[in-house]
């Protein structure tokens, strides 16, 4: 999702002959961007209808003071988010994310809460609290695990707060046919059980 | 309002009416699991005679190759009729013939009833009590066979010559109340006549099993054929002379 | 068994196949690709012929309830819950027992199914206990979750005779599992799992009716190396974790992704943890690696991570350990390591070290100019020794061996020394028809197997034809030798590593299977094994123990073959989380954390990489080893030039890039080196038989410093033994 508005947002600015801009948007989106040179290529021949803001009419004075500003505040390409969400810098820069799927509950059968993808932190130190023997914890990220639809927007989302990340492999299960009959085979070792 | 307050009315006055009815839960007098006891424990040993060795080989001959399970049952039985009862060890005997875990084995002997996992008495007497058998008095029977037996329902007398036992529909209800000791069914009887088997059981008679006191052969009308009266008729009945 | 020729099966297939028009001959592949079309709730889904409605329903993301129905045991089809509705059928079906036919519609959430789920779901509760709130498996719970989602939400059952439920009495099947047979609602997953998966036919149901129970009959505990599972598996509150009973609420848990390091399979565990300790190990699922089971030793050796601690760092003070500040410790091991030049200084790594601990004690004693780099359990140096990875892996890997079809054992004890890798061959045994052989002595391995004798010069005779089961090994299609690491420890491990690989070198020309096909294989029994191979811990214990080293390093290394006596004028540093065997020996003990402290990577016996994820931080003063080394490598003059994780990675990424590829197998090559280079190994075979350490259960329990400080352990041990002096 998140890089589906990159792209976007890359090819607006391409349109105003920002080459710069893109260059660095795929530098820092290395990790998938064996397509995105083509996509980007692809979206610019589209031709795209001019768009009007309806701000224009409905608000011109803001519109125009908005105008003003764009020529003095530049968007750095890279989106610093860290920075504004007010997270501290240690918690941005000394941690490792982990981008995984959840396991299936061993004790449960079922599997219904198990098809996304989440993140959550390494483990910082937790200790015992002398008065009370209570387990307490620095760590204000040590709870938090963060769930996405899919690998590739936890992967964004990974980027994007500049965390490292590393993903763990998803189980791979492919059920074999199972069949009532074999209890009862008559030539063959599966006939073990009585249930 | 007043409609949704009637609505919910309804809601409230509408119980869900049908209940399930339950009977009271009864649980078997019998124990599902093993305790051991002096006259039953694994290191009693227990071997098959030459005779029944010999009725083992000839029932294992009967199944094939990798089915030689099927002939639990049978050795099971075997065995039972040898000891009396049905010890542990005769099941551990009986898997080790049939090289199958003991414990599918124990599965098989605590399913069916007729196996009997108990020390017993020399004769078993089953009496019935099922609906047909309890219409034609068969509680009567069955204080009877207890008083005469000097046993209550459901144990062994002291001298362990009778075992009684309560049991469900043993397939002669034609000829109810019936009872049976060992492998002999008694049919249509009275209180006395259960009365005279026992006595007979006890001098070491074997009474002629079969109706008692009845003109009944087996399971046909008491009061002679009403049906089928002519005799059969040959071949050629009805048929053109000329053929 | 009877074996005749599967004329009736495959006449019946063929003549159905004949219709639709395939070739009979020969169409087992393309029978199996041939699809069939249902729809599951109108969602179209295509599935190979033989498909369960049940696994189509699951293919097309519709889970369908069930309580006795488990994708890897037999399909029992007694607890009724899985009812679907199929179109046009009067009565609904069982979906886990009923394969799909072309163009069924099945509903599986029709006014009719959920009203057969009702009724099924109102019959279990009828004879189930209300005690949820004293039940272990309380909010997870199949029975709990599934009568919330399909039950009804009003009860009809009315104890009108206050007669009570149905009531079960206990069963004691041991230390591990406890029972409150009253909740049992007669799925038998455990019974199906006791002899199919672990291959003890103790568990089955006796009585019928109403009385039917599941139990052992007799009263046996149910011991095996691979019980806890049943506890996974039993989807209500009957069987329970018996040392985690009345312990934690699972909501209540922190759940962190590990594996387990106390064999060398490496499988995939869950760690719960609460409050800085760890309460229990769950399996999870690795389809490669051990499915959804784990052995008793993994999962219940955990309340040894509690016990026998090394909580401070100690040094020797007159004859007796003595507590003191890391300082103190590190400057006099550092000391002790500056006198050190050339090979003076010795390592010996433990079972459970990570591969960043190996690394950074590897680089520190390199740069003091030590090569004596030792594992507990030795490699043999002769022919290509450690430098072909194809001579010490299981390059086939785990789930490659249920694929084999004849299975030559040597010296090993599968069942006991890997138990998922037993699993895996009890698979083959009984679905793939595999046969087995085994050299070595007579041992119960759960499955039937031929036992060629325990001489080690069977192998040449296999290798030359003249022994009667080689016939059977040439005549395999796909054979597998699995050699026991514990045999290369034997003097002339080099020739037996030379010898298999010859073996296994006529064996694979004759193969007809793929070019990946690996036969040869060597199981390990340590987690750090392959790891510490790798990165080139090459040496032996006999080898430092002919060094006569200044300075010996134990990282966790608790072998009994350690001895004082050996290393009289040493000074030993011991490096590790408990104190046992390696510690009383050392003049310094730096204390280490434990598998569930540290972010380790290991590799296990496949070659395969894999990390343990931190669930709580070390007790006391300990720290991850390799930070404890890196703080030695600096007051010892020789800084290690990384400084947190992912630098220590980067460096093992430099010596072996697979180590940090996580979850990945990195296949071994150079078989046909391998082999040129052991033809080179002389020696001869000693006449001593083969011998496994582990024999029976009670030798399984307690195997390493985890294990053995359990007590969980310890009364398994206990029951073991008395198990089998009362069979006896």
């Amino acid at each position: 999702m998140g890089s589906r508005i990159l792209l976007r947002q890359c090819v607006k600015e391409l349109r105003n002959n920002n080459k710069q801009w893109i260059e660095r948007a795929i530098a820092t989106n290395a990790q998938c961007n064996t397509n995105k040179l083509v996509d980007i290529n692809k979206a610019l021949e589209v031709p795209e209808a001019e768009q009007e803001s309806t701000e224009k009419f409905l608000n011109p004075m803001e519109f125009d003071r908005q105008q003003q500003l764009k020529k003095y505040i530049a968007v750095s390409s890279q989106e610093n988010i860290p920075i504004v969400t007010g997270i501290p810098e240690e918690h941005i820069k000394t941690r490792r994310v982990r981008i995984y799927q959840p396991p299936k509950n061993a004790m449960q059968s079922g599997t219904n809460n198990i098809h996304n993808w989440q993140i959550d932190y390494d483990t910082r130190e937790r200790w015992e609290n002398p008065l009370m023997g209570w387990t307490s914890s620095g760590d204000p990220l040590s709870n938090l695990k963060v769930e996405f639809a899919t690998k590739e927007e936890a992967i964004a989302h990974c980027i994007k707060m500049q965390y490292e990340y590393e993903i763990q492999k998803p189980n791979r299960s492919q059920p074999k046919p199972r069949s009532y009959g074999e209890n009862f085979s008559w030539n063959k070792r599966t006939r073990v059980s009585t249930k | 309002m007043l409609a949704t307050l009637r609505s919910a009315r309804n809601l409230l006055t509408f119980t869900n009416a049908r209940g399930v009815q339950t009977s009271a839960v009864r649980a078997s007098d019998h124990l599902f699991v093993h305790r051991d006891s002096e006259q039953d424990n694994p290191n009693i040993p227990f071997e098959f005679d030459e005779v029944n060795k010999k009725r083992i080989d000839a029932l294992l001959a009967i199944y094939p190759e990798g089915h030689k399970r099927g002939a639990m049952i049978p050795l099971l039985d075997l065995a039972q009729r040898q000891h009396g009862w049905l010890p542990i060890s005769a099941m551990h005997k009986v898997a080790e013939i049939l090289e199958v875990p003991r414990m599918r084995v124990y599965e098989v002997a605590t399913f069916y009833t007729m196996f009997n996992r108990k020390p017993m008495g020399k004769y078993h007497i089953q009496v019935c009590t099922c609906t047909p058998c309890w219409l034609r008095d068969s509680d009567s029977v069955l204080n009877a066979v207890s008083k005469a037996a000097n046993c209550e329902v459901g144990g062994t007398s002291p001298d362990s010559i009778f075992t009684i036992s309560e049991v469900e529909c043993l397939g002669a209800c034609a000829n109810a109340p019936m009872l049976q000791v060992n492998d002999d069914y008694y049919e249509d009887l009275t209180a006395e006549t259960a009365e005279s088997i026992i006595n007979a059981l006890k001098k070491g008679e074997r009474p002629p099993p079969g109706p008692q006191n009845s003109p009944r052969f087996a399971a046909e009308p008491a009061g002679g054929l009403t049906s089928l009266t002519s005799p059969p008729p040959g071949p050629g009945e009805g048929v053109r002379s000329d053929l | 068994m009877l074996r005749l020729p599967l004329v009736r099966a495959t006449g019946l297939s063929s003549s159905r196949l004949g219709a639709v028009g395939l070739h009979t001959t020969g169409s087992k592949s393309q029978a199996s690709q041939e699809l069939v079309e249902v729809f599951i709730d109108d969602k179209p889904v295509q599935v190979p012929p033989g498909t369960t409605v049940l696994q189509a329903a699951a293919k097309a993301g519709v889970e369908i309830p069930r309580f006795c129905y488990h994708e890897r045991l037999a399909v029992a089809g007694n607890c009724r819950m899985c009812l679907v509705e199929i179109e046009k059928q009067i009565k609904p079906v069982a979906a886990c027992a009923m394969p799909v036919m072309k163009g069924w519609r099945v509903k599986t959430n029709s006014d009719l199914t959920r009203k057969a789920r009702e009724g099924v779901m109102e019959f279990l509760l009828v004879n189930h206990p209300l005690d949820c709130p004293i039940c272990d498996q309380g909010g997870e719970c199949d029975l709990q979750d599934q009568s919330m989602a399909f039950g009804n939400d009003r009860s009809r059952f009315t104890d009108i005779e206050f007669s009570g439920k149905r009531a079960v009495e206990d069963k004691d099947i041991g230390p591990l599992i406890k029972t409150v047979m009253t909740r049992c609602i007669h799925c038998t997953r455990c019974i199906r799992f006791a002899s199919e998966v672990a291959g003890l036919d103790d568990l089955g149901t006796t009585g019928r009716g109403n009385d039917m129970q599941v139990g052992t009959y007799v009263e046996k505990m149910f011991l095996s190396e691979l019980s806890g599972n049943v506890i996974d598996l039993c989807p209500v509150g009957a069987l329970t974790n018996k040392p985690y009973a009345f312990v934690a609420r699972p909501w209540e848990n922190r759940r962190t992704d590990s594996i387990d390091v106390l064999d060398a399979v490496g499988s995939n565990i869950v760690v719960s943890s609460r409050t800085g300790e760890v309460l229990r190990i769950l399996p999870r699922v690795n389809e490669d690696v051990n499915e959804e089971w784990l052995s008793d030793k993994s999962r219940f050796a955990c309340d040894g991570l509690k016990r026998q601690r090394i909580i401070t760092p100690m040094i020797k003070i007159a004859g007796k350990l003595q507590s003191v500040a890391w300082e103190d410790a590190l400057v006099t091991a550092a000391k002790a390591l500056q006198t050190v030049a050339g090979n003076e200084g010795a390592v010996i790594a433990g079972k459970l070290a990570d591969a960043e601990a190996l690394i950074a004690l590897k680089d520190l004693f390199n740069k003091l100019g030590s090569e004596v780099l030792a594992t507990e359990q030795g490699f043999p140096k002769d022919g290509s020794g450690i430098d072909l990875r194809s001579s010490y892996l299981l390059n086939n890997t785990i789930a490659g061996i249920e694929e084999a079809d004849v299975v030559l054992l040597i010296g090993t004890n599968p069942r006991y020394e890997a138990p998922l890798v037993n699993t895996r061959l009890r698979k083959g045994y009984l679905h793939g028809e595999q046969t087995i052989a085994l050299i070595g002595p007579n041992i119960d391995l759960s499955y039937e197997y031929e036992n060629l004798g325990d001489s080690i010069d069977i192998i040449t005779k296999l290798k030359n034809g003249s022994h009667p089961f080689s016939a059977t090994l040439k005549n395999a299609k796909k054979p597998l030798i699995i050699l026991g690491a514990e045999q290369l420890t034997r003097k002339d491990g080099a020739k037996i590593v030379s010898e298999t690989q010859a073996l296994a070198n006529t064996l694979g020309n004759n193969v007809q299977a793929s070019e990946d096909w690996k036969v040869l294989n060597v199981l390990h029994t340590n987690a750090s094994q392959v790891a510490a191979l790798d990165l080139g811990y090459g040496s032996t214990i006999e080898d430092v123990k002919q060094q006569q080293p200044k300075v010996l390093f134990l990282l966790g290394a608790d072998d009994a073959n350690i001895k004082k006596e050996d290393f009289p004028n040493t000074f030993i540093i011991y490096l590790g989380s408990h104190g046992d065997q390696g510690a009383t020996i050392a003049d310094v003990v730096l204390a280490g954390a434990a598998y569930t402290e540290k972010t380790g990577s290991y590799v296990n016996t496949e070659g395969r990489a894999q990390q343990t994820g931190a669930a709580l931080t070390p007790p006391g003063m300990a720290r991850p080893d390799w930070k404890v080394i890196r703080a030695l490598s600096e007051i010892a003059g020789h800084r290690l030039p990384y400084d947190n994780i992912t630098e220590v990675r980067s460096r093992l990424e430099e010596v072996a890039p697979h180590i940090v590829r996580y979850g990945d197998v990195e296949p071994a090559n150079f078989f046909a080196q391998a082999h040129e280079l052991a033809k080179q190994t002389g020696g001869s075979f000693l006449p001593d038989p083969v011998d496994i350490k582990q024999k029976t259960l009670d030798q399984f329990f307690m195997t390493d410093v985890i294990s053995r400080a359990s007590p969980t352990m310890a009364k398994c041990v206990q029951a073991a033994i008395k198990q089998r002096q009362t069979e006896l």
